[in-house]
């Protein structure tokens, strides 16, 4: 793949981008922008030539496109892309404790079944979480592999739009419960 | 506010900007979170959580027009009212739509 040549002044800017992302895996793009305070035009532009010439990669998780250093496997992408949400990621360390039922979670993160469930349904689809159900149909959620969502936790510290936007959601869920 | 806004020509008309301002600020804060919501969970529900968000900010924004004497005491005065009534429609819509969503959701 050929990348066509850039002009002398959209090196650094693109370095700064690069930098960025190997750093913080799993930043969503308008977080990107924010953090690195670029149009973001700008930051599409960069992003679409380090995508193309394969040093970061983007992947698209539940409407929003993440992007990664690209030694990280797609798997592991899926979970920190998830991972950079509050709710998602408080319900996943409940989880960590052990197997528990839904409403115990939805009890311990302060959230509403329906925020929960929302949250759950991408960490299902990524392997993350698993709905085991017993002889009478009632679930029991547990991680799939306990030590890989440890290991990934680490990675990912939450920013405060993020933090805002997932209890501002949060409260409106309870509320309209 | 309104009966601030009745007693406040003279020394009070700073305290009047300063609860305008801050209530503008606090309002446009809250309705950037409702739009970005929306725009997560692309629900009913939040749309509605969003506009009726919006109409706390056009109050904010009714009582600084009437500040600069774009809008009249009178048309400010009913205006406001007329935003509380729109508010209060905007939030049992998105509470009448929540409960439908679960309802599907259940059967």
């Amino acid at each position: 793949m050929s990348e066509p040549p850039a002009t002398r002044g959209d090196r650094p800017t693109r370095e700064r981008v690069a930098d960025y992302v190997l750093a913080h895996p799993g930043l969503h793009f308008n977080e990107l922008v924010r953090r690195l305070d670029l149009a973001p035009g700008q930051a599409q532009y960069h992003l679409r030539r380090l995508v193309r010439a394969d040093r970061v990669v983007d992947e698209e998780v539940s409407g929003r496109t993440h992007y990664f250093d690209p030694g990280i496997d797609p798997i592991e992408r899926e979970r920190l892309a998830l991972f950079r949400r509050e709710t998602a990621r408080e319900a996943v360390v409940e989880l960590l404790d052990g197997p528990a039922r839904p409403d115990a979670v939805a009890g311990e993160v302060g959230v509403a079944r329906s925020t929960l469930e929302h949250h759950l349904d991408g960490l299902v689809d990524a392997g993350v979480v698993e709905k085991r159900r017993d002889a009478r149909g009632r679930v029991t959620l547990a991680l799939t592999d306990p030590e890989a969502t440890a290991r990934s936790l680490r990675r990912i510290e939450p920013s405060l739009p993020d933090r805002l936007l997932d209890r501002f959601t949060r409260l409106v869920d309870a509320l309209l419960e | 506010m309104n009966s601030l806004l009745q007693v406040a020509p003279g020394v009070q008309g700073v305290a009047y900007a300063v609860v305008v301002a801050v209530g503008g600020v606090a309002g446009a804060l809250l309705l950037g979170l409702g739009l970005a919501a929306f725009f997560r969970r692309r629900s009913r529900s939040y749309l509605l959580v969003a506009l009726a968000l919006g109409a706390l900010v056009a109050r904010a924004g009714v009582a600084a027009a009437s500040a600069v004497g774009v809008v009249g005491p009178d048309a400010h005065h009913f205006g406001e009212h007329v935003l509380d009534v729109v508010m209060a429609g905007l939030v049992v819509a998105a509470v009448y739509y929540a409960r439908d969503v679960r309802a599907e959701a259940a059967s």
